[in-house]
Order: C-alpha cells, then sequence, then structure tokens
C-alpha cells in the first residue's frame, strides 16, 4: 500500500514537471521538491502507523483491520 | 384560572410522588390519591352549573405564550370535555387503588408516570390551542412507554415500542397537518395563530382540506384505534399492568374520540363530510373485525383488547353520521365503554395477581372458588355485549338509531356486530368462570378493596342504564355547538389573501408570503 | 291503582336485589320463601289489579303509570312506563301465578342444591323482566324486558355451571334468540325513524295512518318483528335451542321453557297486531310457519326417549298452534290456548321433574315404567295434564282452546283446509307422543325404583295445575256446546276479533272430527306402546326415527352452515393479518439496515474506494453543471 503510494505521489509529481516544461513555469519543479518532502514525511508516519497495526493485529492484511464493522446478526 | 389549577396540581403531586417514593412505598399512593381527589372535587363543582348555550364554554381562559408564533394558553371547558374529565379523575382514582398491591418495585416512578399521563390526559381535553394541544397529546406517550416497558408482563418491551411507535409517529403526522393549517389559514387571513377558535372557518380548498385533515385523521384513527391501524392496542393492552391497561382502554383511546368530535368536525366541513362514507366504513369494519378477533383469542386482556377495538368502532360511525342523536351515543359510548371495559380489565388484573395466567384455556369453573368476582364479571360481560338496563345499551342504541338515519345499510350491518359481541362475551364467561375446573387454584374472592372498587362501577354502569339523562343534558349544548361549527356556511365566506398557485401534483395551495 | 301495576314488576325486583346482596347471611328457608312470597304478591296484586279493571266502568280499560324520563336525547324520548290492559292482565296473571306455584315447588325441589339462593335470585330477576316485558308501555322498554328474559334463560339454563354442556346449551339459547333480537331491533328503528316515538299505542295509530296495506315498509318491519318473535318462541328456523335447554332445572323448564319466556313471541305479535295486518303477506307466512313448525316439531316429539326432551318439542308444537291461530287472525284463540297450555304444560314439567329427581336422574324414558302405583299423585296429574295437551274431548280446558283454533285455522278468512289439515295432523301426533309418553313411563314393570316420596311443596302446585287443566276452559266455550265468551269477550277489549267466513253452522262437524283424531291417537298410542308389537322395536331402529330424534337434522344443518365456517374464520386469522403487514414494515426496515451494513464492512480500502468514487462523481458534477 506504501508503494502504491509512493507511485502515486512520483506520478502527480512527475505531471508538475511536464506541465511545468510545457508552459516554461519554474513553479512545477518546486511543487515537486514539495512532494518529495511530504512523501518522506508521510513514508515516516506511515511506517510508524505500520508498526502499530502489526503490533496490534500480527497481521499486515488490512481486511483484517476491520473492528469498525458493522456486526448485526 | 381552575383549569390550569387542575393541571398543575397534577403535575405537582406527580413529582412529590416521585420523591416521597424514596421514604416509603405507601406515600406515593396516597399522594396520587388525595391530588385526584381534590381534582375531582374541583371538577364536580361544575356539574351543577348549567351551560348557558349563548355563551358557548363553561369556563374559558386565554394568556399568551409565544406570540411571534401565535401560540397562546388557551384552555376551555364545555359538556363534553366536563364529562370526560369527570371520567378521567374518576378512573384515574380507581387506577391508583388498584395499584396498590400490584404494584412494588419503582412505586414512586410509577406513580410519577401515572399522574403524567393524565395530566396529559386533561391537558388533551381542555387545550384550545393547537399546539398546545399537541404538547399535551405528546406528553401522554412517554410516561405511558414507561408505565408498559417497566412494569408490564413478559412482552412487555415489544409492546411498549409498538405502542410508541405508532402513537408517535401518527402524532407527527397531526403535527404537519397543524402546521399546514397555521400557513393556510394565515395565508389566507393574514393573522398566523395556533387558536382553535380563530382557526374555524379557514378558508381552504377541498383537496388542501382533505390533505390537512388526513394528518390529523391519522393520529386519532390510531388513538381510537380504527382497523387497519388497531395493532398496537392488543399487545399494550395484554402487557400493560391493569392501571397501565385500564387508563389505556378508558381514557386513551376516549382522547381519539374527543379528537375527532372536536377538531375534525368542526374544523374541516367539506372534507369530513366526504370522508364520512370510509370513515362510517371502517367503523363497521372495526366492529366486526374486532369481534372476530376477540372470539378466538386464548389471551385473556388480549381478548378484552380486541372488544375494544370493536366497541370503538361504533363510536366512528356515530361519528360520521353528523346528528345529534348519534353523537349523544358516541358521548355515552366513550362513558360507559370506559367503565365496562375498565371493569373487565380490572377484573383480568385480579385474576392475574391470583392465578398468574392470561391464559382461557387454563382456568374454568372459577365461580365455585370468587362468586364475587364471576357475578362482577357476568354483569360487565352482558355490558360488553349491550344488554338493556346497563349504560353501553343505551349509547349503541342511539349510535344506531343516529347511523340509520345516515345510512341504512351500515347501521343494519354494525347491528351484526351486536350478535358478534354476544359470542365473545359468552366466552369469557364460559371459559373463565364455569365449566370444569381445569386447574384447581387456591384463590381468595375479591378483598374489601376490591370490593368497593368493583361495586362503585356496577353502580355507576347500571346508572347509566337506567337514568342516563343527566349525561344528556351536560353533553347537549357542546354537541349542538359542535354540529353547528360543522355546519356553519356564514364563516366560510372570508375572502383569500394571496394569488393561488399550483403545485405540480395540482394541488392547489396558497402562495406562502413571509410569516414572520 | 295506577301506582300498583309499578309495584307489580317491582317486588321480585327487590325480592332479587335482597337475595342477592344479603343471600349469604338468610337461611335456604328465609331465601326461598322471600323468593316464592315476591312472585306471590305480585299474583295478588295482579288479581285485584284484575278485578278492579273487570269491574271498571270507564271506557277505556286500561291503567298506566309513567315512573321517570328514561332517555330524553335530541328527538328519542322514551320513559320508564307501564300499562297494564287486559292483554297484559292475562299474561300477567299466568307469569305471577304460575310462577308462584312454581317457586313452591323449586323450594322443594332445589332443596339439596348448594346454589338455592342464586337459584331464587335469577328466577326472581326472570319474573321482573317478564312482567316488563308485557307491561311495557313503549316498544324500547319492552326490549329490555326482552333481553332481560333471554340473559335469565341464559343463567337458568347454564344454572350447574360445572357441567361444560350445560354452558354450551346456554349459548346455544342466547346466541339463536339474540339473532331474532337483532332483526327485531332493526325493525324497531325503523319503526323510531318512520314516527318518532317508541310508544307502541302511538305507533299502531300512526302506522294505521301512514302505512299502505302491503306496502314494503310495512312488509319489512313486520317481518323484522316476526324474526324476534321467531328466535323467543323457536319456532322454524330458530327453534334448535328449546330442547337443549333442557339442561337447566326442571322448574326453569316449566317456568321459562313452556308457560313464559317462549309465548313471549306469541305476545309481541298480539301486541303489534296492527303492523301484521298491514302486512298480509307476513301474517301468511305467519301461519304457515306455524303449521310446519307443529309438524315438525311433533313428529320429533315422537322418538326422544328423554322426557324432558318430548315435552321440550311438544311446547314448541303447541306454540306452533299459537303462531298459527296468529297467522289466521284468531287472536283471542291464540290468548286462550297460551293460557291453558301454561297450566298444563307447567304441570307436564313440574311432574317431570318430581319423576326425574325422585329417580336420581334418570331422565330416559325406557328405563322407567311402573311408576303407576309407586307414584300415584304424579300419575293422575300427568295423566291429567297429557289429556289435557292431547285436546281430550269435553272434559279437558285444552279441547276448548285447541279446539277453538283448529276452527279458527279453516274458517277465518285467511284460514284454508290445508292450515286446517296440518293442524289436525298434528292434533293426532300430540295424542300420539302424549300417551307414548304415559304407556311407557307409568305402564308395565318397574325399571328403576323411587327413591324418596315428594313432598308437600312439590305436589301441591301440580295439583292446583291439574284443576286449571281441566276446569280452566270454561270461560271460553265454542258456540255449539254453550257459547260462553268471558275470554275472547276480554281480550277483544284489546285485540281484534276474529272474521270468519259464512260457515257457522258446520262448527260441530269439525269439532267432532277433531275429537275422533285425538281419540283415535290415545287408542294408537295404547296399541303401538302398551301393546308393543314387535314392528315397534324395527320402527325404533330405523333411519326414520332417527331423523325424527335429531329434530328433522337442523342442529347439523346449522352447524355446517354457520358455527363451523365462524369459528374457521375466528381461527385462521387469530393472529391477525393486519399486524403481519405492519410487522413487514418493521422487518422492510430491518432489511433496510442490513443492506446498508454490507457497506459498512470494516474494510478499509473499501472506505478508501468509495471517497475516489466519490470525489470523482462530484468533481464531475460539478464541471458539468
Amino acid at each position: 500500500m506504501l508503494m502504491s503510494i509512493e507511485i502515486m505521489f512520483n506520478s502527480a509529481g512527475l505531471v508538475f514537471i511536464i506541465a511545468a516544461r510545457h508552459w516554461d513555469q519554474p513553479d512545477g519543479q518546486v511543487m515537486f521538491i514539495f512532494i518529495l518532502a511530504v512523501t518522506a514525511v508521510e513514508v515516516a508516519i506511515g511506517l510508524a502507523l505500520i508498526l502499530q497495526v502489526y503490533h496490534h493485529f500480527k497481521t499486515l492484511d488490512v481486511d483484517a483491520i476491520n473492528k469498525l464493522k458493522d456486526d448485526n446478526s | 384560572m381552575i383549569l390550569v389549577y387542575i393541571i398543575v396540581i397534577l403535575l405537582a403531586g406527580a413529582f412529590l410522588a416521585w420523591i416521597s417514593g424514596n421514604l416509603s412505598q405507601v406515600w406515593p399512593r396516597i399522594i396520587s390519591l388525595i391530588t385526584l381527589s381534590i381534582d375531582l372535587l374541583l371538577i364536580i363543582t361544575y356539574l351543577t352549573q348549567p351551560t348557558p348555550f349563548s355563551s358557548k364554554w363553561m369556563i374559558d381562559i386565554q394568556y399568551d405564550w409565544i406570540t411571534q408564533f401565535g401560540i397562546g394558553i388557551h384552555f376551555a371547558l364545555d359538556g363534553l370535555s366536563l364529562l370526560m374529565l369527570l371520567l378521567t379523575f374518576v378512573l384515574g382514582i380507581i387506577s391508583v387503588l388498584i395499584s396498590w398491591k400490584e404494584i412494588n418495585v419503582k412505586v414512586g416512578f410509577f406513580h410519577f408516570n401515572l399522574l403524567l399521563i393524565l395530566a396529559g390526559i386533561v391537558g388533551v381535553f381542555l387545550s384550545l390551542d393547537l399546539f398546545l394541544f399537541y404538547f399535551f397529546w405528546e406528553l401522554m406517550l412517554v410516561p405511558m412507554y414507561f408505565l408498559i416497558g417497566i412494569w408490564g408482563h413478559e412482552n412487555r418491551t415489544k409492546a411498549a415500542y409498538k405502542f410508541f411507535l405508532y402513537t408517535q409517529a401518527s402524532g407527527l403526522l397531526m403535527f404537519i397537518s397543524i402546521i399546514a393549517l397555521y400557513f393556510v389559514h394565515g395565508n389566507s387571513t393574514g393573522i398566523f395563530t395556533f387558536d382553535y377558535i380563530q382557526l374555524l372557518g379557514t378558508h381552504m380548498a377541498p383537496s388542501t382540506a382533505m390533505l390537512i385533515m388526513t394528518g390529523f385523521l391519522a393520529a386519532f384513527l390510531v388513538k381510537l384505534p380504527v382497523v387497519p391501524l388497531h395493532n398496537w392496542l392488543p399487545d399494550a393492552h395484554s402487557e400493560a399492568p391493569t392501571a397501565g391497561s385500564l387508563i389505556l382502554a378508558a381514557l386513551l383511546l376516549k382522547t381519539g374520540a374527543y379528537g375527532l368530535l372536536r377538531f375534525i368536525v368542526p374544523l374541516f366541513q367539506a372534507a369530513s363530510v366526504t370522508f364520512a362514507p370510509i370513515g362510517m366504513a371502517l367503523g363497521v369494519i372495526g366492529i366486526l373485525y374486532g369481534a372476530k378477533l376477540a372470539f378466538a383469542q386464548t389471551d385473556l386482556k388480549r381478548l378484552i383488547a380486541y372488544t375494544s377495538v370493536s366497541h370503538m368502532g361504533f363510536v366512528i360511525l356515530g361519528i360520521f353520521s353528523f346528528n345529534e342523536l348519534a353523537y349523544q351515543g358516541v358521548v355515552m359510548q366513550m362513558i360507559a365503554h370506559g367503565i365496562s371495559t375498565g371493569a373487565l380489565f380490572i377484573m383480568a388484573g385480579q385474576l392475574t395477581e391470583r392465578i398468574h395466567t392470561r391464559d382461557i384455556t387454563q382456568m374454568g369453573g372459577l365461580w365455585e372458588k370468587a362468586p364475587f368476582m364471576g357475578a362482577i364479571g357476568l354483569i360487565f360481560s352482558m355490558a360488553s355485549l349491550g344488554l338493556p338496563g346497563l349504560g353501553n345499551f343505551i349509547a349503541e342504541l342511539l349510535i344506531l338509531t343516529g347511523a340509520f338515519k345516515a345510512s341504512i345499510i351500515m347501521s343494519v350491518l354494525a347491528c351484526l356486530g351486536l350478535i358478534a359481541a354476544t359470542l365473545y362475551s359468552l366466552r369469557i364467561m364460559q371459559k373463565v368462570f364455569y365449566g370444569k375446573k381445569n386447574n384447581d387454584w387456591k384463590m381468595n374472592d375479591l378483598s374489601l378493596r376490591e370490593k368497593i372498587i368493583s361495586i362503585t362501577l356496577v353502580i355507576i354502569i347500571a346508572g347509566l342504564g337506567f337514568y342516563p339523562q343527566p349525561v344528556f343534558d351536560i353533553a347537549k349544548p357542546a354537541l349542538l355547538k359542535t354540529l353547528e361549527q360543522h355546519t356553519d356556511k356564514t364563516v366560510q365566506q372570508k375572502e383569500p389573501v394571496g394569488e393561488e398557485f399550483k403545485l405540480k401534483s395540482n394541488t392547489s395551495l396558497y402562495k406562502i408570503s413571509n410569516p414572520l | 291503582m295506577n301506582t300498583i301495576i309499578a309495584i307489580i314488576p317491582a317486588l321480585p325486583f327487590i325480592s332479587f336485589l335482597i337475595l342477592v346482596l344479603f343471600g349469604g347471611k338468610l337461611s335456604r328457608r328465609a331465601s326461598g320463601w322471600i323468593g316464592a312470597g315476591s312472585v306471590g304478591i305480585a299474583a295478588l296484586l295482579t288479581i285485584i289489579t284484575g278485578i278492579s279493571l273487570l269491574n271498571s266502568v270507564t271506557g277505556e280499560k286500561y291503567y298506566t303509570i309513567i315512573l321517570w324520563k328514561w332517555i330524553h336525547a335530541a328527538n328519542l324520548n322514551a320513559e320508564i312506563a307501564f300499562r297494564l290492559d287486559s292483554l297484559s292482565l292475562i299474561f300477567c296473571f299466568v307469569i305471577t301465578f304460575v310462577g308462584f306455584l312454581i317457586h313452591i315447588y323449586s323450594i322443594g325441589f332445589m332443596e339439596k342444591d348448594e346454589g338455592f339462593t342464586r337459584f331464587f335470585a335469577y328466577m326472581n330477576l326472570f319474573v321482573c323482566s317478564m312482567l316488563i316485558l308485557v307491561l311495557a308501555d313503549n316498544i324500547l322498554l319492552m326490549y329490555l324486558g326482552w333481553e332481560g328474559v333471554g340473559l335469565c334463560s341464559y343463567l337458568l339454563i347454564g344454572f350447574w355451571y360445572k357441567e361444560p354442556e350445560n354452558g354450551t346449551a346456554a349459548r346455544k339459547a342466547f346466541i339463536i334468540t339474540r339473532i331474532g333480537d337483532t332483526a327485531m331491533i332493526i325493525g324497531i328503528f325503523i319503526l323510531f325513524v318512520s314516527f318518532g316515538t317508541f310508544n307502541i299505542q302511538d305507533i299502531m295509530q300512526l302506522a294505521q295512518a301512514k302505512w299502505a296495506v302491503g306496502s314494503s315498509i310495512a312488509v319489512i318491519t313486520a317481518a323484522l318483528l316476526l324474526g324476534g318473535a321467531l328466535g323467543k318462541s323457536a319456532q322454524l328456523p330458530l327453534q334448535t335451542w328449546l330442547p337443549d335447554a333442557m339442561a337447566g332445572p326442571s322448574p326453569v323448564s316449566a317456568l321459562i321453557h313452556a308457560a313464559t319466556m317462549v309465548t313471549a313471541g306469541v305476545y309481541l305479535i298480539a301486541r303489534t297486531n296492527v303492523l301484521f295486518s298491514l302486512a298480509p303477506a307476513v301474517q301468511t307466512v305467519i301461519a304457515i310457519i306455524g303449521a310446519l313448525t307443529l309438524l315438525i316439531a311433533g313428529f320429533s316429539a315422537l322418538a326422544q326417549h328423554d322426557l324432558k326432551r318430548i315435552l321440550a318439542y311438544s311446547t314448541i308444537s303447541q306454540i306452533g298452534y299459537m303462531f298459527l291461530a296468529l297467522g289466521v287472525g284468531a287472536y283471542s284463540a291464540a290468548i286462550f290456548h297460551f293460557m291453558i297450555h301454561a297450566f298444563f304444560k307447567a304441570l307436564l314439567f313440574l311432574a317431570a321433574g318430581v319423576i326425574i329427581l325422585v329417580l336420581n336422574e334418570e331422565h330416559d324414558i325406557f328405563k322407567m315404567g311402573g311408576l303407576r302405583k309407586k307414584m300415584p299423585a304424579v300419575f293422575w296429574t300427568f295423566l291429567i295434564g297429557s289429556a289435557s295437551l292431547s285436546a281430550l274431548p269435553l272434559v279437558t280446558a285444552g279441547f276448548y282452546s285447541k279446539d277453538a283454533i283448529l276452527w279458527f285455522s279453516y274458517s277465518s278468512i285467511n284460514g284454508s283446509i290445508i292450515l286446517w289439515m296440518a293442524g289436525v295432523m298434528g292434533a293426532f301426533l300430540t295424542a300420539l307422543y302424549s300417551f307414548r309418553m304415559i304407556f311407557i313411563t307409568f305402564f308395565d314393570k318397574t325399571n328403576t325404583e323411587p327413591s324418596f316420596k315428594a313432598g308437600i311443596l312439590m305436589t301441591a302446585p301440580l295439583l292446583i295445575l291439574a284443576v286449571l287443566s281441566l276446569f280452566g276452559g270454561f270461560v271460553e266455550l265454542p258456540a255449539s256446546l254453550g257459547s260462553v265468551h268471558l275470554f275472547s269477550g276480554l281480550v277483544n277489549q284489546v285485540l281484534p276479533g276474529v272474521v270468519i267466513k259464512n260457515i257457522e253452522n258446520m262448527e260441530w262437524l269439525f269439532q267432532l272430527i277433531s275429537a275422533v283424531i285425538a281419540l283415535s291417537g290415545i287408542y294408537l298410542a295404547y296399541r303401538f306402546y302398551y301393546r308393543k308389537p314387535a314392528y315397534m322395536e324395527t320402527f325404533k331402529n330405523s333411519r326414520l326415527n332417527h331423523f325424527f330424534e335429531k329434530g328433522f337434522e337442523f342442529d347439523k344443518v346449522y352447524d355446517t352452515v354457520f358455527v363451523k365456517p365462524v369459528v374457521w374464520l375466528a381461527e385462521t386469522d387469530k393472529k391477525d393479518f393486519f399486524d403481519q403487514l405492519n410487522i413487514s414494515i418493521a422487518k422492510l426496515a430491518l432489511l433496510g439496515n442490513r443492506v446498508m451494513s454490507l457497506t459498512e464492512n470494516g474494510k478499509l480500502r473499501w472506505y478508501l474506494l468509495s471517497f475516489a468514487i466519490g470525489i470523482a462523481l462530484i468533481l464531475t458534477l460539478m464541471m458539468t453543471q
């Protein structure tokens, strides 16, 4: 899951670079640096959360984290 | 002022009872008894005063409350409300007396709820401001829910929910109608008010009137109850404690009938006439279907509950006959049914206290053990089937004769209900008191307290059967006034203000100008 | 004198109240004598009033009193008011006098019963209600008495409540009579809505003035009132309750189901005779019903083996004669037969009660026998009663009353030869089954021994009624035998006289024929039931006999057509399908919940996906609007 988020951010950054190149603005490249910073932060927090999840649920399967499920009988 | 005092005394008594419940179990009962007796004495003083026809109301008090919305406190007493209040207080006292030994848990809270319900009922009978009326209508609801849910029998939770949902939902429909009426009246005359007297004769297009009336009807038909909206009644009546059943059957059902007489008939002159054939048909269906269901039950209280459905069918038959004779019968039926069905529920409660079952297939031959109870059961079963000499006969006679003038076929079909009533009433006697003993219980006959209650009710019902004239005299001006308001054409001439605005569904609705 | 007529029904009512409130504290003797005494004093007052009425010289021969205003709502007015004229007087006399004798008898009969006080309370309430019925000034008060006697009949049939069959019989009686009562109340509505009053005299006058003869409204109203009469008097098609009503104690059968309540229908038709004369079609129907009933009941009586059931069917049959007389317009003959029938039928029931009690509750006549020597008083009084029932010529009162009906059934302008033949056939059957009863019960060898001798309390009423059954008829002798018209003179003050064809001189012929028929019936009974040839045994086991015994299988038909469908209808929908409808709404809501909760499955990816789809949708919408 974290990998897909990386790919999404990187692709968004690529779009910014290409758009900057198209309209000759340096803002796109600035955005890309922002995105890199955000990605780094997000990975840090995400990894911390994943560690906690593993500690609690003993698995990394996202589908197993369904305590909010509507449990009507 | 006395009308406000009556309600305030009830509310004060309710709180006192709750608090004193922490002291001992006896104090709440005594406090309730005293409260209700004071109120009964206050209202008895009005029995002897004649109602002058011209002034129309015996007492009429009005205060401002929320003037921006046109809501005021408007209480009024006329013959009809007086009779209903008398019934309320007498049966209220009796309900306190019968729960003397039956309720042993949370006695203070029980009497708190009891007095609140009675306060709500009294408010319903007295309010002439529609908002206030709705306030008291809803006030009757929640304490009754608690009464059934806490002190009831095995299936009490389900019964309490059902009662609450039916009554609340229909009450909300009525609220929408009240607001709609408020706006329609405001748009046509420029005055935005909830006051009943001013709302009489509101000019409404026929389809609007029909829609608004349907909202009111929803609430009253559920309360009355009318087939097919009657299903809350058997469950609520059979699972409630005896006092709860008594108040439900004897008083709460009458608020529905009262609403029909007080609001539907005068406010919706043409629409009620259009609805009349359906109303009468529903009445006849109620009489016959209710009797059929009563005949098949094996739970004693459920059987008696269905007989209530049957008897109330007569009420709606009478109301939609639109003549004074039928209306006198309706009033008499409200009182007589309250007494007779109330007494039957009391008897069922006394029986359940002794043998801890309501299943009539387990009973039988109980006359031998409890002849006094048997005799009381006999008298009220006979009242239930409309034996002359007891109040119910007078009521049914007047309703059937009045309905005969309005629609012969409906009246004849309703007469079949007399035969059906015989079937279920005799079934009660046969299964409970006569026949072979199925179980040899050790049970006592009625105690002195219970005997006093039963004899009082017998005297009232026999008195109504042989000397009903006082009831008719008190109710007459009120009923004539209702009929006069129903047919009054002069009030229709108020010109509409604002242009007509047609909705997509082709309903005509007056353009809503700024209400504030 | 006017106030006395209010006291007459009040006395039994006060006695009822005393017995109900204080019965537990009174001794048996006391409650018995209070119960009987109140009726006795009422009888005395009736006789005094009657003498005063007969001797009064002023034009209108009636007494009235208004007690209080009962209902005065809108335009509906009814008072508690009584009116005594000659018709009411005759009925009051029978009710109180025969009632008094039966009450005396009951003190002895119910001696050992634990419900002694309750019995007298119910009996007094009955006498009060019946008196209200016949004394009522307006038809609504009459309806009160009408239903009151129905209630007391129910209570007294089911008196021994511990046996469920008695309760079933009681309910059957109440329900069938209630069907008739409902027809009657609809008729009362029509009368009120047409004339605005309940007062009987006013209604009769207004009906005469406003309704045309044979008009549909008159026919419908008369038919409805007839329905009520048929129910109470156990005539076709509502006759099935009376044989089962024999489950009650014998005094009850004597008072209610022989002498008084079942004749309430006769009273109603006589009282409202103007309506029936305005609807000749209905009057013909009355005659036909009377004729058919008397035949069917007569055949049924022939096949019964329970002593009281024979008498029950006999009662149905004799009331059929009264209806026949009413139908042809012979009102005084009908009332005369009512009075004489009350005497001998009460006698027969009371005597039967003694037999059953003394033989330890044996009801089957084939288990009796030979009681002629063992119980002579009962035998002779029973014989006199049966002779009167069979209309034994010249010596018994029954002859004069039944003969008058037979004569009028042919000679009245509404009469016909067919009606007469039915009546004669019925007379033959009556003689046959009465003496069958006598021969089987009292002759031959004793199968069950009497266990004790009946006391004076039970025997004295038998003797008095026997005397009346013999000599009571001499107040009304036909033209060919002396032409005494004391009775009809009295009745015709109130009721119209019978109009007959021009054949008065042939009366002796018809009397001769009916006398011969009666005697031959007795003779055949002797041949069949005393000599007992073999073919009687085969007949007894035959299908035809069984059909008669079951009362022409009316019970079975009613059971299939009415009872079973109603019970089925009640049972199938016991849970009330409307409830299912409303529960299904609740179930729908639950279903909705279940469906919606599928979206709340706790899966993170699912939630994210729905976010994404939602955003995409909203953006698309925003861009395209």
